[in-house]
């Protein structure tokens, strides 16, 4: 999904991890491990508990910021990470993944996989709703999935208009074993099924709060899913009881959000890791101020008014280089599941020669990934060579070529490329220049955001490189993010809808023309990537740029089969991303990282002090500070 | 036609221009591509989804799933019998949006207003009696250099240097600081002066060419000859003149202020007020708080410069309704 709005993101990405106090959806560090104020909790080797409890003391206040208000407050039509940053302090969620993929407790404490196909899942005895909704029960989650997922997901009848219920297809039945204990049997078995943002931090409600409104609504009241929206309960959050580490207390719009800590907090002392969640959460007060003003937030940050800028809002790129060498922030570079792309348009209305593969892996030629990487992000992203991180499990290095590092970045091999392929299109070099049948310079149109100056630059650099090692004039244009996807990326079916993939690449094409495309952000989903074929083939939903697969390649069946095999699944997957990587469809720029920076008296858990991986995070509502530089 | 009828005419037209203002832009609303729907549509074709369906879901959120027509009559409705519903972003009635929003912004706007008046038209009257002096000059430079300077970077600037650097004010506006104190314009110093300065010019501008009408005239000297003292004379034979045309200025800044917003300074120091407020409603489309922040400031810039025409009449008995025909 793009990141591209830097609003709107797709749950599988904010929700790696559970709903913590010093950051939900952290992943990934470098932090100062020498650093004398920071907790040295790595006494496991002298057999003392770890960490000692007078590090780990409950401080009055910690404030945080994110760039943007939280737009929704309905659990159910939350789909952008400031939303859910704010709601996810209040609700824990049914779990978490850890920095190994693996199920970690939130509301859910165990879960059980029978043959991939029914999994069991139980829940922690002493959840409780607030509003007098009383316990979370088994009975919850089989009303939630009867009356909301399912109409969704199967029955085709969003009524309560949620953002996020595709993946909860799969299921065939959610039953209530007993009060604790819930059953799902999957229409197929799927061995990542625990890895899927199905019921991986899903929030509730309490069955009685929705009941009403849809009891009305089977009574044919269209208004019931609105009304459910606008219940004052759901707005002030007043069945959150103690799901979550904080209880809400107000929120100013525009200014800040505030909760305070959950006396009755059930995670509390509970396995696994029941040291650390002892006293959890370990502050009085937390506050996500809202800061639209890039430099004010980094001005906050410099003067110790914030505690942390978490991957939700994270520093900038253009800022590492100065918050390097702030003393008092410890910077996590916290790998993300993002590859930005250089897009070839192969409709209609594009560059016809990108329809020939020899001549889009010329194009990846030229375009030097470490310079991007190192250079105009300032390490805060590194080259990317398929629609995988290198650090995936699916990653198959055997089978992905690489563009545009040490030796792949070839500009003189991309020209001869060019001067072989492009003749019989009716282009051919005269001197530096590449000219088309009229003797005219070849000139073609870079579009790409205007989100920040490293993408800017990005697009600068793309411009160059392919004027000065391809003899092409590029029109660069720089388009605010509504108009890049309405007007670039979607094109428009016969019934006026706009869609990624509208049609087949002769007919559908986008309002305004374009060849190249940078600055896309798509998720490569690296626990579950088997939603692949979404994003890639001629028929993919997502298949804006119109690539077609070769002859004799289609990637719905080459990972179609596969079933509950993890081995055939891994091996299928590295086949496509090897097959992406050669025929290049898009170039596989970068994978950025989100660069958070927090305090140096933020003491995160010992494994995530020690350990930073895609994930990290997930313990967040664990951390503590030494002191507290506000009180 | 008497004053009453003109008054009358006058409101009754400020009515009317608010309902074609409000129309173009419920207008312009419809028109434009809704950022919120669109994110919501690319979000679910990457999960598999329906993207179309988003967009539904997104509209029907809003109540942007019926026939346009429907929405605009409900919309008008709404605004002319002061139901103006609750807001898409902020999940509250629009009034309670502003209510809380307008102390901010009196807050920040309304002292360096006063302010800049005061300042302005002192630097313009000396300037025009000191016409070509170093004074003049000076006066007339740092006016132009307030004016000149973006907003955006001189706040910025200010911050890193008073607050980052120096540590002398804070780096933003915090509302918990009690609103009645004066630990309370410690955080407004800063996006005070930068108002201040960005304001200066245009008072002093008008000052200047007002009261240089007067510097020469023939009462003027003829005060002058008499031996009237230059305090006395500026303050009796320029400056009290040159007050007919600059009281009308006087009248539409403090209208204006009444509903005022600072929209750079109010993003840059983190104020919730109303700029914030409305420009945040704009880039959301959110129609309910977008046509409600619109709709007041018409109003009352109609009505202020009904205020102006007034004011011209009861200053200057020249000036008279009464033999208009229309």
């Amino acid at each position: 999904m793009p990141r591209s709005t830097g609003q709107t993101l797709h749950r599988r990405m904010f929700i790696v991890g559970l709903a913590g106090a010093t950051g939900v959806g952290l992943a990934g560090c470098i932090g100062d491990d020498d650093d004398p104020d920071v907790a040295d909790d790595d006494d496991d080797d002298d057999g003392v508990e770890d960490p000692p409890e007078d590090e780990r003391q409950i401080q009055p206040e910690f404030h945080t910021a994110t760039e943007s208000e939280a737009t929704n407050l309905h659990q159910y039509h939350i789909n952008d990470v400031h939303s859910d940053f704010r709601v996810g302090s209040l609700m824990d969620g049914a779990y978490a993944l850890d920095m190994d993929d693996e199920f970690y407790p939130g509301w859910v404490r165990d879960v059980e996989n029978n043959d991939n196909q029914e999994y069991i899942y139980t829940l922690y005895d002493n959840l409780e709703f607030g509003a007098g909704y009383g316990q979370m029960t088994a009975d919850d989650w089989e009303f939630h999935w009867d009356a909301v997922m399912k109409q969704a997901a199967v029955e085709g009848d969003n009524w309560v208009a949620h953002a996020s219920f595709s993946d909860w297809a799969a299921i065939d039945t959610l039953e209530a074993e007993d009060d604790t204990t819930f059953r799902i049997e999957l229409v197929e078995p799927d061995p990542l099924w625990i890895q899927t943002p199905a019921i991986w931090g899903e929030y509730i409600y309490p069955a009685e709060l929705v009941e009403p409104y849809w009891e009305r609504h089977q009574d044919g009241d269209d208004d019931a899913g609105i009304d459910l929206a606008e219940d004052e309960e759901v707005l002030n959050f007043e069945y959150t009881g103690n799901l979550g580490p904080y209880e809400f207390d107000f929120r100013d719009p525009e200014d800040r959000w505030v909760a305070t800590r959950n006396d009755e907090y059930y995670r509390r002392g509970q396995e696994p890791d029941a040291d650390l969640w002892e006293e959890a959460p370990y502050f009085e007060e937390y506050t996500i101020h809202t800061i639209g003003e890039q430099s004010t937030r980094m001005a906050e940050l410099e003067t110790e008014g914030l505690s942390a800028l978490t991957t939700s809002s994270p520093i900038p790129p253009d800022e590492v280089p100065v918050v390097e060498d702030w003393d008092h922030i410890n910077m996590y570079n916290v790998p993300s599941p993002f590859s930005f792309h250089t897009s070839y348009n192969q409709r209609a209305n594009g560059w016809e020669p990108f329809r020939n593969r020899e001549v889009r892996r010329a194009f990846s030629k030229v375009i030097d990934k470490e310079v991007i990487a190192n250079d105009i992000y300032h390490g805060a992203a590194e080259p990317g060579q398929t629609f995988q991180p290198e650090w995936s499990e699916f990653f198959e290095s055997d089978e992905v070529e690489e563009f545009g590092v040490g030796e792949s970045y070839d500009p003189e091999g991309a020209r001869d490329i060019l001067e072989e392929e492009l003749p019989q299109y009716g282009y051919e070099y005269d001197g530096e220049d590449l000219l088309d049948e009229d003797g005219n310079q070849v000139e073609l149109i870079l579009v790409h955001r205007e989100r920040h100056s490293p993408e800017a630059d990005t697009g600068v650099y793309h411009a160059e490189q392919y004027e000065n090692h391809l003899g092409i004039s590029i029109d660069r244009e720089q388009v605010p993010t509504t108009v890049f996807f309405d007007e670039y990326v979607d094109q428009e079916d016969e019934d006026g809808n706009l869609l990624p993939n509208a049609g087949p690449r002769d007919e559908a094409v986008s309002r305004r023309d374009w060849d190249i495309m940078w600055s896309l952000g798509l998720n490569t989903f690296p626990r579950s990537p088997l939603a692949v074929d979404i994003f890639w083939g001629e028929q993919a939903a997502f298949n804006y740029m119109g690539w077609h697969e070769p002859e004799g390649y289609r990637i719905p069946e080459m990972i179609s089969g596969v079933g509950d095999d993890l081995d055939a699944m891994r091996e299928a997957l590295g086949e496509v991303f090897g097959l992406l990587s050669r025929e290049q469809p898009v170039n596989f720029t970068i994978y950025t990282f989100d660069m958070a920076g927090y305090h140096e008296t933020v003491v995160p858990s010992p494994e995530e002090q020690d350990r930073v991986e895609f994930g990290w995070g997930y313990l967040g509502t664990t951390w503590h500070k030494t002191d507290d530089p506000f009180a | 036609m008497n004053m009453k009828w003109y008054i009358s005419r006058r409101v009754l037209w400020a009515v009317f221009a608010t309902f074609i203002i409000l129309t173009f832009t419920f207008g312009l609303l419809l028109i434009s591509p809704n950022p919120e729907a669109s994110a919501a549509a690319f979000s679910a074709a990457t999960e598999g989804g329906d993207p179309e369906e988003a967009r539904e879901r997104v509209a029907e959120i809003r109540g942007e799933d019926r026939p346009w027509h429907e929405q605009y009559v409900d919309f008008m409705v709404s605004m002319f019998t002061l139901d103006w519903g609750n807001s898409f972003t902020y999940h509250e009635p629009v009034v309670d949006t502003i209510l809380r929003a307008y102390p901010y912004s009196v807050a920040l706007v309304v002292p360096p207003t006063i302010a800049a008046i005061i300042a302005g038209f002192a630097i313009g009257v000396y300037s025009s009696t000191h016409q070509y002096s170093l004074g003049d000059f000076l006066g007339t430079s740092f006016a132009f250099f307030g004016l000149s300077l973006p907003n955006f970077w001189f706040a910025i600037m200010l911050m890193m240097v008073f607050s980052v650097y120096l540590g002398w004010l804070p780096v933003r506006y915090d509302t918990s600081v009690e609103f009645w104190s004066l630990e309370h314009i410690r955080y407004l110093i800063l996006p005070w002066f930068v108002i201040w300065t960005g304001a200066i010019a245009s008072e002093m501008r008008y000052a200047r060419a007002e009261t240089l009408e007067y510097v020469n005239a023939a009462w003027t000297k003829t005060a002058r000859a008499k031996g009237l003292d230059e305090t006395t004379l500026t303050y009796r034979h320029i400056f009290r003149p040159a007050l007919i045309p600059l009281i009308t200025i006087v009248i539409g800044d403090l209208v204006g202020i009444i509903f005022a917003t600072a929209l750079v300074v109010e993003v840059i120091f983190t104020v919730p007020g109303l700029g914030l407020i409305s420009y945040q409603a704009l880039v959301r489309q959110d129609t309910p708080l977008v046509l409600v922040t619109i709709m007041i400031p018409v109003f009352i810039a109609i009505i202020g410069n009904l205020l102006q025409d007034v004011a011209y009449t009861m200053l200057d008995p020249r000036i008279s309704y009464e033999e208009r025909d229309a």
